[in-house]
């Protein structure tokens, strides 16, 4: 056992630093969260400051639209604001966020709110970065080839059934574990693994060839 | 639950099939045909003004704001025909269900990949199969020359593609 | 280590290598067996092109005016709220609402219906109030022009449809 109390395998110091910041940033959601039951709008301001980039990015990748996918956020934190006179601290702010943007981003593809198929994709990089080209300007022929790759990723997850997707995108981008993916889809672990690796059997053949 | 909602649908169909006419008032006047030109979203990009076309540009950061011209000037820079083509041909994929377009654009995808001379042998069977009316283009397709000639997964895309053609 | 894709831990295992997630010790491990294993080495290169193919789908900004939207739609129901809590003082406490909405959705379809065919109201049908078209279905129709072009078709076609020469 280390000095701070916490028990670790003898692995690098960024894994001690990692779990210390992953507990502390969940005691801070409660910590806001329990201060907007409050009626303290200002933390209710800091909680969309540090998830909205996460639900909209997560729904954007769901719906496959940015339109639909900013709505649908918004939509989210009505709901928490809603809640939150029934707020209790008992689940972890971030689980409860993804359960009701994916319940959500589930209902907009089954209700094909994403209108037609032509209504896809925005395919900006998120400011502050900036896709990294070898030498100068990207000519013609790299453009191309980064267009047709990036369509492929688009259409290899659009083409997976929702809830596939949606564990995907939750385990991929969000670094969810199996356990919080569980929860927020309520449904075991095991589903959730076989969830997933039906999915990235499927993303295997869409997109191995890729390398 | 589900009769209550039955209901709301029924409503909706009875009063957007009624006439006013019925009920002695003017009969709506009928909205006109519309044109046979295919309407592609970039056309309605171009018949934008050009303050409302700057709008949308500047919600894109600015290297893919760059990349978006670029792409659209290439397509604008087409001959008039070769745009039009790729209209119809457009237009024909949109029209496909859903799980067909994904299909074909799978296909689409997969030969782009292929090597280039396959590319070209297969462009040639596809471009000996526009003109043809559906039933040779089916015909042609079920061939044992058109089997020989291709292998299986290149069948499978000239098959999809063969969707998007312009009907003869 | 045995066969991960025999013994059926495969999936979970070759998943968490395309994503780095191993720790060094079950990685080494890993990468010793598949140096072996040609059945396991294919699908862990799969696995990681996946994952490096999924990264390079880029995230997007977000609007500058989210969250007062955000604020703006709560601000609006906070207004709203007066009102249907006045109501509720006034209706038997175990009220349901379920029959009364779609009841009250199908009066209010009837009255839509009637009055979308109604002359007076018929510009509100006009191109002025069509959907706004995003960006994106412009970004998506010049994927789909790109993929349709490289089947060169158009040329043919162009051949097929100008006028005999005589």
């Amino acid at each position: 056992m280390n000095p701070d109390g916490i028990d670790t395998p003898t692995a690098q110091p960024s894994w001690n630093t990692r779990v210390k910041d992953t507990i502390r940033s969940l005691e801070r959601d409660a910590e806001l969260m329990l201060r907007v039951r409050d009626g303290d709008q200002a933390s209710f301001g800091l909680l969309l400051e540090r998830h909205r980039g996460s639900v909209i990015h997560f729904l954007y990748r769901m719906v496959q639209s940015r339109a639909v996918a900013e709505e649908l956020a918004q939509e989210v934190f009505l709901r928490v604001y809603r809640s939150r006179s029934s707020y209790e601290p008992s689940a972890k702010f971030t689980t409860w966020l993804f359960r009701i943007a994916t319940h959500l981003g589930l209902n907009s593809i089954r209700d094909g709110r994403k209108e037609s198929r032509q209504e896809s994709l925005d395919q900006e990089t998120s400011e502050g970065t900036v896709r990294q080209v070898a030498d100068g300007a990207p000519n013609v022929e790299q453009e191309l080839v980064y267009e047709v790759k990036l369509r492929e990723v688009r259409q290899a997850i659009e083409s997976l059934p929702a809830k596939q997707r949606a564990a995907v995108l939750m385990h991929k981008y969000d670094e969810l574990e199996y356990a919080e993916i569980a929860s927020v889809l309520s449904c075991s672990e095991s589903a959730v693994k076989s969830l997933l690796f039906r999915a990235y059997e499927h993303l295997r053949l869409r997109l191995a060839h890729l390398a | 639950m589900r009769l209550s909602w039955l209901s709301v649908a029924l409503a909706l169909v009875l009063g957007l099939t009624a006439s006013p006419g019925a009920f002695g008032g003017p009969k709506a006047p009928k909205p006109p045909k519309a044109a046979k030109n295919v309407k592609t979203p970039i056309d309605e990009f171009m018949r934008m003004s050009p303050e409302e076309q700057q709008k949308a540009l500047n919600r894109l950061p600015p290297e893919q704001r760059r990349r978006f011209q670029e792409r659209l000037q290439r397509f604008n820079q087409l001959p008039a025909a070769q745009q039009q083509t790729l209209r119809n041909m457009y237009d024909r994929l949109n029209q496909l269900p859903p799980e067909r377009q994904q299909a074909v654009r799978r296909s689409m995808n997969q030969f782009s990949r292929e090597p280039q001379d396959r590319r070209q042998a297969m462009r040639q069977e596809l471009k000996g199969l526009a003109p043809l009316p559906a039933e040779d283009r089916q015909a042609r397709l079920a061939s044992p020359e058109f089997r020989e000639k291709f292998s299986e997964k290149e069948q499978g895309i000239i098959r999809d593609m063969s969707d998007v053609l312009p009907p003869r | 280590m045995g066969c991960p894709v025999e013994d059926g831990t495969g999936a979970e295992l070759i998943v968490a290598y395309g994503a780095r997630k191993l720790d060094p010790e079950q990685e080494s491990e890993l990468e010793r067996h598949l140096t072996l294993c040609p059945s396991c080495r294919e699908l862990a290169q799969a696995q990681r092109a996946v994952w490096s193919a999924l990264d390079a789908w880029p995230s997007i900004a977000v609007s500058p005016n989210f969250d007062q939207l955000v604020f703006h739609r709560i601000a609006n129901e906070q207004q709203r709220t007066p009102f249907t809590g006045w109501l509720r003082r006034w209706l038997p406490a175990r009220w349901s609402w379920r029959p009364v909405v779609p009841v009250g959705a199908a009066c209010a379809a009837l009255i839509a219906a009637f009055l979308l065919k109604s002359p007076v109201l018929q510009p509100l049908t006009s191109s002025e109030n069509q959907p706004k078209l995003q960006i994106e279905q412009v970004e998506h129709a010049l994927d789909d022009m790109d993929m349709l072009k490289q089947l060169g078709v158009e040329s043919a076609s162009e051949k097929a449809h100008s006028p005999e020469k005589i």
